[in-house]
C-alpha cells in the first residue's frame, strides 16, 4: 500500500473537539478527544447514544453536519494533517485515504445504481482515465467480500439483496481504493447475529489482506472485544477509559466501563438482578459539574463534583479519567 | 404441569398473498408461520427467539388476533381467541396486553403520558375518573415514573421512560399475559438492565405470564422459563432455559448461541460462522428449512421436513432435526 510512512500511525487524532452552536449554547459533542490507530490495527470505540462516538468519526471524514464544526484538534492520516474544512482537498482524501461504512447499507447505497456501478465509481473517481480498468477492479473487490457469483452481483441493485450482503457491497466500495484507515460505525447493529459474525469474519480477513487501521465503532461490548485490539470507552464526548483489548475486560479501571462490562447479560451466567446503572446519560448541555459520569457513578467522592479528572495513565498505556481509577468496588 | 395452560397455540399458521399477477392473485405466498404449537402456563415466561424473518413477531400478533389465522387454533383460558369476535374478542383481549420495540412509535405524540395509561381503562370501562387518575399514579410509580409527570407528552421522556410508560400502559388493566416484542432492543446498553429488572420485578410479584419476544439469547437465557427457537416460520427446538443452554440439540440453536459475541472473550476465531442468508419465506427450502445453511446435514434434510419430537421422554425437550448434535454422556 502506498502512503504509509514510517513511524506514522495510520491514523492519529489529538484533542478533538466538535462543536454545535444552539440557541442554548454552545454544544461540545466530542470535548478534546485524542488517539492514534497504527496500520493493521483495530481500535474499538464503545459508547451509548449521545457519547459522541459517530460525531468522532464523522469528523474523521470532514462530515460534520452543518452547523456543527470541528472547534479544534488535529486530524492526521499517516503524518499528513487533514484540513477537514476544505471540501476539494477532502473529495480527493474520503475513499482513497479514508473511507467509512455505515449501520444501514440500504441508507447508504445508492438504490438507482448498480451494485457494481457503485464500486467502480469509488475506484474511477481515484483512478482517472483508467475507467477501463475499473469493472475488473470491482469484480476482484466483489469476489474479495465474499458475494458469491460476481459477475452476475455486478448487476444486481442493492434492493435485491439482503442485508449482509448489502453490507459486504458497502465494505467492497470502501476498499475500492485499499485506504489506510478504515471507520466502521455500528456496521453489524442492523445485522442478525448469525450475519454479525459473518461480517466480523470479513473485516478481519479484509484487514489482513489489506493491512489498513480500522476505528470501529459499536454500543455492543461483546462485538466490540471481538474484533478490537484495543478499545476505547467514550462518554459525554471524551474517552473516559483506553487500553488494550484483553486488559480494559479483565482490569477496568473507569467506573462507567465496569458498570458497562457487569451490565450486559450473559449466556449461563445466573444473576437474580443484573446490576443496572443509575439514571441516564447527561443531556451535553446539562452535564454535572466536574466528572461528567459523576452524578452515575456509584463511588464518586466530592472531589469528583468539583474537577475533571483528566485521562491519565494507569501503568502500561492503560488510559483512565477517574480520581479513584483502580479502586475495586 | 397438571394444570390448564393460560395460552394454547395449536399449528398456528399465517401465509401472506404477496402483489403481482391478475389483481393481485396467484402470485406467491409469504410463509410467515408455519404451524407453530406451544403452551404457556400462569406465571411462566416462554421466550420466542429467532432472526429477523423467523415469524415471532407474526406469532405475536395472530395470538392477539391482530391478524387472522389461516389455520390453527389460539386458546387463551379455554377460549378459542379465533372464533372470538365483538364483546367477547374486546373482553379476552383486556387479560392479553402488549409491549412494542420502540417506545417512540407506540406512543400517540399528541396525548399527555397520563391520559396514554389511562387508555385501556376507558376502553374497558368500568371506572370513574377519580379511580383512573389513582390507579394511573399508582402504576407510574411503579414503574419509576414521577407520578406529576403525567401532563407531559412523550417527546419529553428518555426511550428508557418511554419503556416505562409502555409497560404502565400494560400493567394497568391488570393483565394475566404480556406479549414483549423485543421490549430492550431500541434501548441503551445501561437502560437496557433497568428495564430488564422491571419487567423481571413485576413479572414475580404479580405472578404474570410473559410471551417475551426476542433475537437476543443473552436475555433469554436471564428472563425465560422455557424457549422456543424459530427458523423461517417453524419452532426447531423447544425446551427448558437449562435444558436449552446446557445442551442444544438442533444445529440452527447451536450456532445461534456460538454467534453470540461475548464482552471479553477476546477476537472471534475465524471461520466459525455459519454461512449463507435466511432464505426467502416465499421461496421456501424443500425439507427442512435450515439444510441449505446447516453444517449437519444429511440427504434426508433435503427431501423430508423434519417433526418436533421430544428428544428423550421426560424432559420437555423436542427437536426438529434428523441428525441433531449429539446427546451429551450421562
Amino acid at each position: 500500500m502506498d502512503g504509509i510512512t514510517p513511524g506514522h500511525p495510520a491514523l492519529s487524532v489529538q484533542d478533538l473537539e466538535v462543536t454545535f452552536p444552539t440557541r442554548q449554547g454552545n454544544l461540545r459533542a466530542v470535548a478534546g478527544v485524542s488517539y492514534v490507530i497504527e496500520p493493521g490495527r483495530t481500535l474499538g470505540i464503545v459508547g451509548e447514544s449521545g457519547s459522541g462516538k459517530s460525531i468522532t468519526a464523522l469528523a474523521v471524514m470532514g462530515l460534520v453536519p452543518a452547523p456543527g464544526r470541528r472547534s479544534r484538534g488535529h486530524i492526521c492520516i499517516a503524518g499528513d494533517e487533514l484540513d477537514t474544512d476544505n471540501d476539494a482537498a477532502m473529495t480527493r482524501i474520503r475513499g482513497a485515504r479514508v473511507s467509512m461504512i455505515f449501520q444501514e447499507p440500504m441508507t447508504a447505497l445508492n438504490p438507482v445504481l448498480t451494485v457494481g456501478a457503485q464500486i467502480s465509481e469509488a475506484w474511477a473517481l481515484h483512478h482517472p482515465g483508467e475507467d477501463d480498468a475499473a469493472r475488473d477492479a470491482s469484480l476482484d473487490m466483489l469476489a474479495r467480500v465474499g458475494i458469491p457469483e460476481p459477475t452476475r452481483r455486478y448487476k444486481s441493485y442493492p434492493h435485491e439483496m439482503s442485508g449482509g450482503m448489502r453490507q459486504r457491497v458497502m465494505i467492497a466500495v470502501a476498499l475500492a481504493c485499499q485506504p489506510e484507515v478504515l471507520i466502521a460505525d455500528e456496521p453489524t447493529t442492523a445485522l442478525d447475529v448469525t450475519i454479525q459474525a459473518q461480517i466480523i469474519d470479513l473485516m478481519a480477513e479484509v484487514q489482513e489482506a489489506f493491512g489498513m487501521a480500522i476505528q470501529f465503532i459499536s454500543h455492543n461490548l461483546g462485538v466490540v472485544s471481538e474484533i478490537a485490539d484495543d478499545v476505547a470507552v467514550m462518554y459525554a464526548g471524551r474517552i473516559v477509559e483506553r487500553a488494550g483489548a484483553g486488559d480494559i475486560f479483565s482490569h477496568p479501571l473507569h467506573p462507567y466501563t465496569q458498570a458497562l462490562i457487569a451490565t450486559v447479560p450473559r449466556i449461563g451466567a445466573h444473576v437474580p438482578r443484573l446490576p443496572a446503572i443509575k439514571g441516564t446519560v447527561p443531556h451535553p448541555l446539562a452535564l454535572p459539574s466536574g466528572c461528567p459520569f459523576s452524578d452515575r457513578c456509584p463511588r464518586a467522592v466530592p472531589a469528583c463534583r468539583e474537577a475533571e479528572p483528566a485521562l491519565t495513565d494507569h501503568g502500561a498505556g492503560h488510559l483512565a479519567a477517574c480520581f479513584r481509577a483502580g479502586e475495586r468496588s | 404441569m397438571s394444570t390448564a395452560p393460560l395460552l394454547e397455540v395449536t399449528d398456528l399458521t399465517k401465509h401472506f398473498p404477496v402483489g403481482g399477477g391478475w389483481l393481485g392473485r396467484g402470485a406467491g405466498r409469504v410463509h410467515a408461520l408455519n404451524g407453530i404449537s406451544f403452551s404457556l402456563h400462569a406465571g411462566r415466561t416462554v421466550a420466542l427467539v429467532g432472526e429477523s424473518g423467523c415469524g415471532k413477531t407474526t406469532a405475536a400478533r395472530t395470538i392477539t388476533r391482530l391478524y387472522r389465522p389461516d389455520h390453527g387454533r389460539v386458546l387463551f383460558k379455554g377460549e378459542d381467541l379465533a372464533s372470538l369476535s365483538g364483546t367477547a374478542l374486546k373482553s379476552a383481549r383486556r387479560a392479553v396486553q402488549m409491549i412494542f420495540q420502540d417506545p417512540f412509535g407506540s406512543l400517540n405524540p399528541r396525548l399527555p403520558v397520563a391520559t396514554i395509561i389511562a387508555e385501556p381503562l376507558v376502553i374497558h370501562g368500568g371506572v370513574d375518573r377519580a379511580e383512573q387518575r389513582r390507579r394511573v399514579a399508582d402504576v407510574m410509580a411503579r414503574v419509576g415514573l414521577d407520578p406529576r409527570d403525567g401532563d407531559r407528552y412523550p417527546h419529553e421522556f428518555s426511550g428508557g421512560q418511554r419503556q416505562r410508560i409502555a409497560i404502565a400502559r400494560a400493567l394497568i388493566i391488570e393483565p394475566d399475559l404480556i406479549i414483549a416484542d423485543e421490549p430492550l432492543s431500541a434501548l441503551d446498553v445501561s437502560i437496557q438492565a433497568q428495564i430488564m429488572n422491571l419487567l423481571k420485578d413485576i413479572r414475580d410479584e404479580r405472578g404474570l405470564a410473559f410471551l417475551f419476544i426476542t433475537h437476543d439469547l443473552a436475555v433469554v437465557d436471564h428472563f425465560a422459563n422455557d424457549v422456543a427457537v424459530m427458523y423461517l416460520g417453524h419452532i426447531v427446538e423447544m425446551a427448558s432455559r437449562e435444558s436449552l443452554f446446557a445442551h442444544p440439540r438442533h444445529p440452527y440453536t447451536r450456532a445461534l448461541i456460538d454467534a453470540v459475541p461475548v464482552p471479553g472473550a477476546g477476537k472471534r476465531p475465524r471461520g466459525r460462522a455459519i454461512g449463507g442468508d435466511v432464505p426467502s419465506p416465499i421461496d421456501m427450502p424443500p425439507g427442512c428449512p435450515f439444510h441449505p445453511r446447516c453444517p449437519r446435514a444429511i440427504a434426508a434434510c433435503s427431501t423430508i421436513p423434519p417433526k418436533l419430537n421430544p428428544v428423550a421422554a421426560d424432559s420437555g425437550h423436542a427437536v426438529a432435526c434428523h441428525n441433531p448434535e449429539p446427546e451429551p454422556a450421562p
